[in-house]
């Protein structure tokens, strides 16, 4: 280069290197980070905010459920044909119940390795310890917990009655049980207060660990110390758990047999989120980067294109990701997978500037401001998902526009530095068939606008509904860990998560009055059989006015004894053997109030946590989850009508949540927004194109491709997925965007037949490298990436081959040269091209 | 009336009270591995004899009387029904007065009803005292004294005059917290009576009788 060609050029490069620069130190200092819950809709309600937060950070987040399972071959292995059926039976009982013992023995010893590991906060098993420790709490408050402990009870006839019924039970079958809570609880009303804890379904307990009801596994609840968000920390301790079942399980004695372990949880689910998001990521970068960069290798023969697309591609990128890292502090694992297709995107600049050049190297004229335009166009259809709503995708709108931006940038002013004086040899043969075969005749096109119709009508006349908002189809899980989720909750009596029936009030205090109030709703609904149970905290921590109006019930030691001797009087009990009950009644009379401070330690105490929960401006909301909704889709409803009349003035305070109905209304608020949105932006794009183009017949034409693209796309993924969501909306928006290019650049074509042949070339390879990147996206194992990337490939395709069918002459007709061209090698009479 | 739907909450809440209430034997519980033939070896030979004896006896129903003895009492409570045992494992307690219950022991469970409401499942695992008296029955019953040795620590008295006392004591710390000893007594191959102590200073006295107790 000449001196002063260096000092023309020398700013942008310095420019650019100190981008780059800044582009990398933000890059590192920026963390990646993998929640799933960036790409679902955020809540609308102040309630539904905390308790997603709740989701997110609280208790609920950090339990792991832990089966130990017999694989299904296992059990008693006798050897049917030496043995009659009856003794067969008999030994097989035996095996199946020690191989239940050792399943037990493994289960305590891995629970007792969890509790002296720093990791994790609490381990719930059936062990008589936590059971003992759950007890306890419940009997030391029983008479402030006890519905039933009212002043009818400690009259002489409710005492005597109470102490009737304890003699049938000492006498009877579980006498030895009921006598070692006799002496302090002879009313029993422990028993009064596990009634009122009523449908709790506990696991089935036996030698001393939870199993399954079909007793092939046996369960553990885990409580990490870390927070579910915090997916490092959540793998750190699932891989704590597994150290230590392997070597609770290292004494198994059939080795062939051994227990699988198997967990659920929000926090493994985030683990699992994350490594198929961080596999993607590396994974269809590289792979994109590899088919794209064969394609071109293969198209231009040429290597020094590939390192000349290498410069754009790159700088977009990594301008991409500083600037997503500015505006959030943080990246989104599964932005870093979508970078894959600003390769596709960012090489059609150096694919345009590379091919369309004239043979002295200069840049065929209208290359620059055509670029200029797709990448407007293209950045109109990104700017719908910063519209959206939904964080994550956000994210991919400003990663991508920045991207695509910086890499037109770089193509404009720092790739002719770079390009060689002489423009590279075309595949002559390729581009000469490329032109016949461009501007196909009324046929084709009328083909491709049928085909377009009939898709239309397609989608119009279904008789399914075409949307599905359901947040399933987009989550990453395989079904079958959802599946076993779904079995571990019900096996250890979880509620279902789906249903919330939420009070909220200005304090603890008020939330949970309010709890107490809708109570007998709640009881009814289980008589009415709608749910097979529910769970409140205010049932184990009732409020203090509640408590104390429980207290002022109570007698005091004098007055118990003498009742108590009255009622006694002639029957078999001894009055002196039960002063431990009047000891305890009189201390439950003037001991303070409890608070959830009562439970810490016990298994209820984490429920508490769980449910009762401090809102962030200083008001209180208590949880009640139910189980067993007979009827899941009318539940709200109906719930709502039982509960309102309770709640009286108070009924804005009490909310029923149908957290899976809520959400797929979000969504299809979404939809309909981003219906809006798309709208608006296709006929941006078409604003921008007919500003440019200036040239309605041409303009039509691009209109034309576009509206058949759409058509024919979304009846190829309806016919694919079966139901279209939010994000196949979304991405139809990005084929606009991008297939506007093509159909621009296809209409009208220059009159030189080697700078239309030049055009069509590139727009194919464009296209084709597009199409790649957002095929490989469609492999990824995000659903929302997989759903952008296939309806991106395919309408990319539909594109190409729409606006290579509808490529016309500037005069915006087909070019009648080209038919007869086709007809007859050589020049044919009859028709002429005029110049628009 | 809180009393009367109290007392019908009580039987079904029994297990639940009953698996909160026990402790558990089973943590570190030994495997039922002793095998399930005749006395182990090592065994004293009287009282292998003695067992072989009372397995050969004939295993008809037998009406009872049970005495719970208990501090909580003035006197001890008496109540009589009939037992029976059905081959090979499963014996039937059905009490006649004063409270109607039924109470079926079978390898691993307890079921218990009384009067019309349904009936409550315990397991055995979790309830010493009626594991004990399970135990005992059957070993009496079927002569198996590999199987009681295998959770109690079993001895011999007899004075000579044909009236004997089996002491069992638990092996299992965790069933020791609930239960003292289970004491089988009878004369010649019959058994007559079997009494589990508690660790409370209950006592449960089953009295075998084909005629009126003797007092």
């Amino acid at each position: 280069m000449t001196t002063g060609a260096l000092r023309r050029t020398a700013p942008r490069w310095i420019l650019w290197l100190a981008c780059v620069a800044a582009a990398l130190f933000q890059v590192s200092r920026t963390p990646v980070l993998t929640d799933i819950t960036a790409f679902l809709p955020g809540p609308s309600t102040p309630t539904q905010r905390v308790l997603a937060e709740q989701l997110r950070d609280g208790v609920a987040s950090r339990v792991v459920l832990v089966a130990l399972e017999l694989p299904a071959a296992s059990g008693a292995a006798t050897d049917p044909a030496t043995r009659t059926a009856e003794a067969g039976a008999a030994e097989a009982a035996a095996a199946d119940a020690s191989l239940e013992r050792a399943l037990a023995a493994a289960a305590t010893r891995l629970a007792a390795a969890l509790r002296d590991d720093p990791d994790f906060a609490w381990v719930g098993d059936g062990s008589p310890r936590s059971f003992e420790r759950d007890l306890a709490a419940l009997s030391a408050a029983r008479y402030l917990l006890d519905p039933g402990a009212d002043a009818a009870a400690f009259t002489p006839e409710g005492l005597s009655a109470a102490f009737e019924r304890l003699r049938v039970e000492l006498r009877g079958a579980a006498g030895p049980l009921v006598r070692s809570i006799a002496a302090e609880d002879p009313t029993l009303a422990t028993l009064g207060v596990l009634a009122a804890l009523g449908g709790d379904a506990t696991p089935a307990s036996r030698h001393g660990a939870w199993f399954t009801p079909d007793g092939r596994a046996a369960l553990l609840v885990a409580e990490t110390v870390a927070p579910g968000f915090d997916v490092d920390a959540q793998q750190r301790a699932i891989d704590r758990l597994r150290a230590h079942a392997e070597r609770a399980l290292a004494a198994w004695p059939d080795a062939h047999a051994r227990p699988r372990l198997h967990l659920t949880g929000p926090g493994v689910f985030g683990a699992i989120a994350r490594d198929a998001i961080e596999r993607d990521a590396t994974r269809l970068s590289a792979l994109a980067l590899a088919l794209i960069a064969v394609l071109l290798a293969l198209a231009l023969r040429s290597v020094r294109v590939l390192g000349l697309a290498a410069l754009p591609v790159a700088t977009g990128a990594l301008v991409g990701f500083a600037c997503v890292g500015a505006v959030w502090g943080t990246l989104h694992g599964v932005t870093l997978g979508f970078g894959a297709t600003l390769i596709g995107e960012a090489v059609d600049y150096a694919i345009y500037a590379w091919v369309q050049r004239r043979d002295d190297g200069s840049a065929s004229p209208g290359v620059w401001r055509g670029i200029a335009l797709a990448i407007a166009t293209s950045c109109a259809g990104y700017a719908a998902m910063l519209l959206s709503g939904f964080a994550g995708l956000a994210q991919l709108g400003v990663f991508s526009i920045a991207g695509i931006v910086a890499a037109g940038l770089c193509a404009r002013w720092l790739l002719p530095d770079l390009m060689p004086a002489r423009a590279a040899p075309l595949p002559e043969a390729l581009g000469r068939r490329l032109s016949a075969w461009s501007g196909g005749g009324r046929a084709s096109r009328a083909a491709i606008v049928i085909a377009a119709a009939a898709a239309a009508a397609y989608l119009a006349l279904r008789p399914a509904s075409t949307w599905n908002d359901d947040l399933a189809a987009i989550t990453p899980l395989p079904a079958a860990v959802t599946e076993r989720d779904g079995r571990l909750r019900a096996a250890l009596g979880l509620p279902e998560v789906r249903f919330v029936i939420a009070t909220r009030g200005a304090s603890r205090e008020e939330a949970l009055a309010l709890a107490e109030r809708i109570e007998p709703g709640l009881r009814a609904l289980v008589d009415a059989h709608a749910i097979a149970g529910y769970r409140s905290p205010a049932t184990v921590l009732p409020s203090v006015a509640t408590q104390r109006r429980r207290q002022a019930a109570l007698p005091a030691a004098p007055v118990l004894r003498e009742t108590l001797a009255r009622a006694l009087a002639g029957g078999n009990l001894r009055a002196e053997a039960f002063e431990p009950f009047v000891e305890a009644v009189d201390r439950a009379r003037t001991a303070p109030p409890i608070t959830a401070a009562h439970y810490d330690g016990t298994g209820i105490g984490r429920r508490i946590a769980a449910q009762l929960v401090d809102a962030p401006d200083s008001g209180a909301i208590v949880a009640i989850t139910v189980a067993g909704v007979a009827d899941p889709d009318r539940f709200a409803a109906v719930a709502a009508a039982r509960l309102a009349g309770l709640a009286g003035e108070r009924a804005a305070q009490v909310a029923v949540l149908d957290l899976k109905a809520d959400v797929e209304h979000l969504v299809a608020e979404y939809r309909t927004r981003a219906l809006h949105v798309a709208l608006a932006g296709w006929a941006a794009i078409v604003a921008l194109l007919a500003l440019r183009v200036r040239e309605r017949r041409a303009v039509a034409t691009i209109a034309t491709v576009l509206a058949c693209t759409v058509a024919l796309t979304a009846a190829a993924m309806t016919l694919l997925y079966n139901h279209l969501t939010l994000f196949h909306l979304l991405a139809l928006l990005l084929v606009v965007g991008v297939v506007s290019n093509y159909a621009m650049f296809c209409t009208p074509l220059p009159q030189a037949a080697a700078d239309r042949a030049a055009i069509l070339l590139s727009v194919l390879l464009c296209g084709a490298s597009t199409f790649l990147a957002f095929v490989v996206l469609a492999r990824s194992s995000a659903p929302v990436l997989a759903m952008i990337g296939s309806t991106v490939a395919v309408g990319v395709a539909v594109g190409v081959l729409a606006s290579g069918v509808f490529a016309a002459t500037a005069t915006g007709r087909p070019d009648p040269g080209l038919a007869a061209a086709r007809q007859a090698p050589t020049g044919s009479p009859g028709s002429r091209t005029r110049s628009a | 009336m809180r009393a009367g739907r109290r007392a019908a909450l009580a039987a079904p809440l029994l297990p639940v009270a009953a698996a909160l209430l026990a402790g558990h034997p089973a943590r570190g519980a030994r495997a039922q591995t002793a095998p399930a033939t005749g006395a182990a070896a090592g065994a004293e030979p009287r009282l292998a004899e003695l067992f072989t004896r009372l397995g050969r006896a004939s295993t008809r129903p037998r009406r009872f009387v049970e005495r719970r003895h208990s501090a909580l009492f003035v006197a001890p409570e008496e109540s009589r029904g009939v037992l029976r045992f059905e081959p090979p494992a499963t014996f039937e307690k059905r009490t006649e007065t004063p409270t109607a219950e039924v109470l079926r022991l079978d390898e691993r469970t307890a079921t218990v009803r009384r009067g019309g409401s349904a009936p409550t499942s315990l397991a055995l695992d979790a309830h010493p005292s009626l594991a004990a008296l399970a135990r005992g029955l059957r070993a009496a019953a079927s002569g198996d004294l590999g199987t009681l040795e295998a959770a109690f620590e079993v001895r011999l008295e007899d004075d000579g005059g044909g009236r004997w006392r089996v002491l069992a004591v638990p092996r299992d710390p965790g069933a020791a917290r609930f239960l003292a000893r289970l004491e089988l007594g009878g004369t010649g191959d019959r058994l007559e009576r079997i009494t589990v102590h508690e660790r409370s200073g209950d006592r449960s006295e089953l009295w075998l009788i084909d005629e009126a107790p003797r007092r």
